[in-house]
């Protein structure tokens, strides 16, 4: 029951956003948002639920941008392909990422991370040929059927969809001997062995799926921008992205959703609220007063308010 | 017949010997007990045999399939499962999730089954819950079985780490001083079960200290000292070993 009017709610907004608004920088703000949220998602499952730490997302994000808009520019692929592409390097870079994290955790994982973030960010600046380098990439194409170019409005149906796959995908895994491995693997990796599971497959798996979206969320985002420089894969956007899983809630399923949409939305509030002068500081301020007071993230809050408005009571086999 | 045996055996940790070549063998159906007093090797025997640390030297079979090379979940889904001395559950799932980890190398179902959520997976999922609850039963866990482990009582705990053991369907299982910290009441649990277990056929390595509970349910007995085995036997024969009360009492 609860399920249903989650899913039907889900839809009902993702439908009828656009069709409140004709103001294109908001759809596009929107559309920006969703995807950061697809990434955020696919961290909340890395970091909360199979207990292993990535900054170096970032780097994920430009392999899923550069592929795609190289398969799509340089090799005149279409789209889809450009983007499945996009996500299957990511997948692989991923796999390779998940061999340090066999024997390192915590601050060790973190920096073995963010020197991965580095390299790519490194090659995307000087791979000039395939990357355009600090020149940028021009051209992408954008969203289009046949010869008709969609509009923000469609595209923000198109990455509503996927996120609400993305998030179905991630359920359904987290409630399955799968699902239940991982947060065994993230309370005690030697008590998961001696239940007969390979927590290196796990490993390579987890890092796999986060970098899959990460990739995708790249890739969706090269279309839509038409246009990639190195600006957006910094070493600072791999820890905001960590920064949008934690507020929205690592543990919870919504928590990506949550805190990509909330972190993406609430600078441009300020930015136009008057604050234009410190609207970075009064975000991160916010996110520090957050993490602080809410430390399990805005996810379970907005969950608690949810069942008081539904006068729904917590089931006692699966947490949301 | 032996189910498990282990050659020259030897854990280093840096300049201290943990196991100094042991040869042991354990023999199918029975409850082995392994005693020493405090530092002799015996939960690093444990540790060794079970993958948990690297054998420095020395083979360790099982069912003559030698297994010392092997990573730890490999030796667990042969069939040999263990406590651990310092209770390690996990505090982020449910009581009936604890088993149900355990269970996972016994689904068939794929990632892919998982998200179409195909009638194959939800079957064996409801096949692996009844199997849990069942377990839970055995060991008085069932009225609990959808609690948060962490804060119940140490005895239900300890009980819970037995159950989620026994969900591996094991042949041979290791028990790290299963009565160590338990009132009265609980202790009488723990051997109890141990009989049950031993009746149904599982082999049962036991670490313990407590001799009541090793005189009421040992088959044979191991005693270590330094690393090494100093005496082996019926409890009553090593009760009175000279080598066993020298190690345990010092000399006079």
């Amino acid at each position: 029951m609860k399920k249903l009017i989650l899913i039907v709610g889900a839809i009902l907004l993702i439908i009828l956003f656009p069709l409140f608004t004709n103001n294109m920088y908001h759809l596009y703000l929107m559309n920006r948002a969703l995807i950061h949220a697809i990434l955020a998602t696919g961290l909340v499952f890395l970091t909360g639920f199979a207990g292993q730490i990535s900054l170096g997302q970032a780097g994920f994000y430009a392999i899923g941008a550069y592929t795609s808009a190289y398969f799509t520019v340089r090799l005149g692929l279409p789209i889809p392909i450009g983007v499945i592409a996009g996500v299957v390097l990511s997948v692989v870079a991923g796999f390779l990422l998940s061999i340090p994290s066999f024997k390192l955790k915590a601050f060790f994982l973190s920096l073995v991370t963010i020197a991965f973030g580095q390299i790519v960010w490194m090659l995307v600046i000087n791979l000039t040929p395939i990357t355009g380098g600090p020149y940028g990439f021009f051209g992408i194409p954008f969203y289009s059927v046949g010869n008709n170019m969609l509009s923000y409005g469609q595209v923000f149906w198109l990455f509503g969809g996927i996120l609400l796959v993305s998030v179905f995908i991630m359920y359904r895994i987290k409630h399955s001997h799968f699902g239940r491995a991982m947060l065994a693997m993230n309370d005690d990796d030697v008590a998961t062995e001696t239940c007969g599971i390979s927590t290196k497959k796990l490993k390579i798996a987890a890092f796999g799926f986060s970098a899959g979206l990460a990739g995708l969320a790249g890739a969706l985002y090269a279309h839509l921008a038409g246009f990639l420089s190195p600006e957006p894969f910094t070493f600072f956007e791999s820890s905001n992205f960590v920064a949008m899983a934690v507020v929205g809630g690592l543990r919870h399923m919504s928590g990506g959703v949550v805190g990509g949409i909330g972190l993406t939305l609430l600078p441009e509030f300020l930015r136009f609220g008057g604050w234009e002068n410190y609207y970075l500081m009064v975000t991160s301020l916010i996110v520090i007063v957050i993490i602080i007071f809410v430390p399990m993230g805005l996810g379970p809050i907005l969950e608690n308010l949810f069942r008081k408005v539904f006068k729904l009571k917590r089931s006692n086999t699966k947490t949301l | 017949m032996d189910i498990l045996r282990t050659e020259k055996l030897t854990k280093r940790f840096g300049g201290v010997v943990a196991n100094n070549e042991l040869s042991v063998g354990i023999s199918q159906g029975n409850i082995t007990a392994l005693i020493g007093p405090n530092g002799s090797g015996k939960t690093t025997f444990i540790n060794v045999v079970t993958g948990v640390h690297p054998i420095t030297s020395g083979k360790v079979y099982y069912k003559d399939q030698d297994i010392s090379q092997m990573d730890i979940n490999r030796i667990s889904r042969l069939g040999i499962a263990r406590t651990f001395q310092k209770i390690r559950l996990f505090e982020n799932l449910s009581v009936i999730e604890n088993v149900l980890v355990a269970r996972k190398s016994f689904y068939k179902s794929g990632p892919l089954s998982v998200v179409l959520g195909t009638p194959k997976f939800r079957r064996e999922e409801s096949e692996n819950k009844e199997k849990a609850l069942e377990l839970l039963r055995l060991v008085g866990l069932e009225e609990r079985a959808y609690d948060s482990p962490t804060g119940m009582a140490y005895g239900l705990r300890r009980c819970l780490e037995i159950a989620r053991a026994l969900a591996l369907e094991p042949q041979l299982i290791f028990l790290d001083e299963p009565a160590a910290g338990m009132t009265r009441d609980e202790f009488k649990v723990i051997m109890d079960l141990m009989i049950i277990l031993k009746e149904r056929g599982i082999t049962i390595l036991l670490v313990e200290h407590t001799m009541d509970f090793i005189k009421a349910v040992a088959d044979w007995v191991y005693v270590l000292n330094f690393g090494q085995v100093i005496a082996e036997g019926k409890f009553d024969e090593i009760e009175k070993d000279p080598l066993v009360l020298k190690a345990y009492l010092g000399e006079d």
